[in-house]
């Protein structure tokens, strides 16, 4: 272990990949701060520029990215009172009226404050628990493997959207786009209608660009054709106020929320499907709840910001536990970076300590730099930051439309993935207007190998027999959950009592 | 949107049936192996999909013919019109770039979906036309070694 952390340190402290973590976090923050844009498609538009760098360089600078996403949203939610991702709806409750109050840099840095300490917590209990749950998970066979995903899968479509028939569908949709294809087992050639650029399977990029980043252009442009392309003003914040700034006492009275927020991200960040909208309404119902004054919550009180982004930013670290352990996403950000790990020759997963140990490490520092890269970020950031943010619509969406093409262009197999791109976010528009969730869409395409590898192997094994789950504890309890899952959310029909609010525009990270 | 539900679940039900019966076994190759055949995971799935499309479309036509608090249809034809537009001017935008390169079709992509947004201020689309594009031409080129077309 000591030999991995001096290559992960001779790896991750140059200037170059110091440099690298310091702009995915500065992208991600002024993507977050921008409304209506999102970390997802950031990740999914940055993924091809990582593929010249240094596998832990490149994941840390996504990852960075990821980070700088979660706590760039709260700047448009103080500021504007429009969240800059759904998750940072419950931060425009306490956010914007201190803004109103005239205490627009205290929440600010409030917000900063809670982010980085929550971010920070979690990627602590990442490297203490990733390895250890990794190692428990090496004993699991294929049938474990194989009802594991299929709860994950289950319970995403559960959580996600307003139909669970139709987040289950898209699920199936999005694990049959991974067939297409050389088939893993037999070595031969299925659904590639004839073409040699679908013998390595559909690209990645193009499914997520496609139906993360230009789908979400185009429900915008439709959603905004009547409206002003330009977001709503800064809240005037000349306003005197003795108690504007961010001072020591402010520390004591925020540090509770902000460990319950990070306790909350982090237990909701591992679970699959949750996400950091859920994680941050959980958070702020708490502190609230045991708050002595909990009538000013909602007036500008500053622990609800605190309680808010300290839950938003855990879930980020947090999310990456059952990628590093056991090899599945439980969100779109996660998926993505499931994805990259592949495309730089890394298996996420229970072996991936054993077999690329140096790098996780490098990883690790990485996210931890990430962290202090968010402090500073944000920390000298916070004035140009809220200049970005009113960047006019018709200037930033042609430009990521141009960036979408260019994106799928660099994955390889030139504007076959392109027009592929285009066909994936057309089919990503309907799926976001009729409420087919693209989170499971995207999840399940990216598990599709492993599901397919797992459930063919458990077939073969137990010659398709169910008795012989008798001898398997685990997967009998997953299957229990999914079949749960399933009972609670399609037979018994209760949608009311979904677990997740889902939010108006699901471009968040869920 | 129990409509819209009830067409799409008839059409994603016809889809998987379709993939079961035609696609599937006419786009898998033959051969000899051990195990379970290629087509054995992607049948597996559409016999899924063709389930819960059915389910879907069964309970959107249950709340239909009961007569529930029915919700309102996602999309107005002034959606479709805008999104075939939008589909539009990024298709011809690929199209040109494919032909003429990225250093022609770049920015006349991004200075027509400006004009398309009702931008009409000249040097700011000739600034956001061609800037971002030779950035981004000069980074995969010189640093990315990632020729554009």
């Amino acid at each position: 272990m000591i030999e991995y952390v001096s290559i992960a340190a001779g790896e991750i402290f140059t200037p170059s990949v110091i440099g690298y973590i310091i702009l995915g976090v500065l992208i991600g923050y002024i993507v977050g701060a921008l409304p209506g844009m999102n970390r997802t498609t950031a990740i999914a538009l940055a993924i091809p520029f990582t593929f010249t760098m240094p596998p832990a360089a490149a994941l840390s600078f996504l990852i960075g990215i990821n980070k700088g996403g979660a706590a760039g949203a709260a700047v448009s939610a103080i500021l504007l009172n429009v969240p800059g991702e759904p998750s940072a709806v419950v931060t425009t409750y306490d956010g914007y009226p201190m803004t109103r109050q005239g205490k627009a840099r205290k929440a600010l840095t409030i917000a900063l404050l809670a982010s980085v300490a929550g971010d920070l917590l979690a990627t602590v209990t990442l490297i203490l628990l990733a390895q250890p749950v990794a190692r428990f998970a090496i004993g699991l066979g294929p049938i474990e493997l194989a009802s594991i995903l299929i709860f994950s899968i289950t319970f995403i479509a559960a959580v996600s959207g307003d139909s669970f028939f139709k987040a289950l569908i898209a699920g199936i949709l999005g694990l049959l786009l991974s067939a297409p294809g050389i088939d893993i087992e037999t070595g031969l050639p299925r659904m590639t209608f004839g073409m040699l650029e679908l013998y390595d399977g559909i690209p990645l990029l193009a499914v997520a660009i496609g139906t993360l980043a230009l789908s979400e252009i185009l429900v915008q442009i439709d959603e905004g054709w009547h409206g002003d392309h330009r977001y709503p003003q800064i809240a005037d914040e000349r306003t005197k106020n003795a108690d504007s700034g961010f001072r020591l006492p402010d520390v004591a009275r925020i540090t509770p929320a902000v460990l319950r927020g990070s306790l909350v991200g982090t237990l909701v960040g591992i679970l699959p499907g949750l996400g950091a909208t859920l994680a941050s309404f959980l958070a702020y119902t708490w502190v609230r709840q045991s708050s002595k004054t909990p009538e000013a919550f909602g007036k500008g009180a500053p622990e609800g910001v605190a309680a808010s982004e300290s839950a938003d930013n855990a879930t980020v670290p947090a999310a990456l536990i059952p990628v590093f352990a056991i090899g599945v996403p439980g969100s779109l950000s996660t998926a993505l970076l499931m994805g990259a790990f592949m495309m730089h020759g890394l298996t996420p997963g229970p072996f991936l300590f054993k077999e690329s140990g140096a790098v996780v490490f490098a990883i690790y520092l990485g996210m931890l730099l990430a962290s202090a890269a968010l402090l500073l970020v944000g920390l000298f950031g916070q004035r140009i930051f809220s200049m970005v943010i009113q960047i006019r619509k018709s200037v930033l969406l042609p430009v990521i439309v141009f960036l979408c093409i260019v994106g799928a262009y660099m994955e390889g197999g030139g504007m076959f993935g392109v027009y592929l791109m285009l066909v994936f976010g057309f089919v990503g528009y309907f799926m976001k207007k009729f409420d087919y969730s693209f989170v499971t869409f995207v999840v399940g395409y990216v598990l599709g190998p492993m599901a397919e590898l797992t459930i063919r192997q458990s077939l073969i094994i137990s010659d398709s027999n169910p008795a012989v789950l008798i001898d398997h504890p685990i997967a009998v309890v997953f299957l229990v959950l999914a079949a749960l899952s399933i009972w609670r959310f399609a037979i018994a029909g209760a949608r009311s009592m979904q677990i997740a609010p889902a939010p108006a525009s699901d471009g968040g990270d869920r | 949107m129990e409509r819209a539900d009830l067409a799409g679940g008839v059409l994603l039900a016809l889809f998987g049936i379709l993939l079961i019966f035609v696609v599937i076994p006419l786009d898998t190759e033959d051969g000899v192996y051990f195990g379970l055949p290629p087509e054995f995971f992607p049948v597996f799935l559409s016999v899924g999909l063709t389930a819960f499309a059915g389910a879907l479309a069964t309970k959107a036509w249950l709340r239909l013919r009961a007569g529930v608090a029915l919700q309102p249809m996602p999309m107005r034809l002034r959606n479709l019109v805008m999104f075939v537009l939008s589909a539009a001017l990024v298709i011809a935008g690929a199209l040109v770039i494919d032909y003429f390169g990225m250093l022609v079709g770049g920015p006349l992509l991004i200075a027509a979906f400006m004009l398309f947004l009702g931008e009409r201020n000249a040097v700011r689309i000739l600034a956001t036309a061609t800037l971002p594009v030779a950035v981004v031409y000069l980074l995969a080129t010189y640093v990315l070694r990632a020729p554009l077309p």
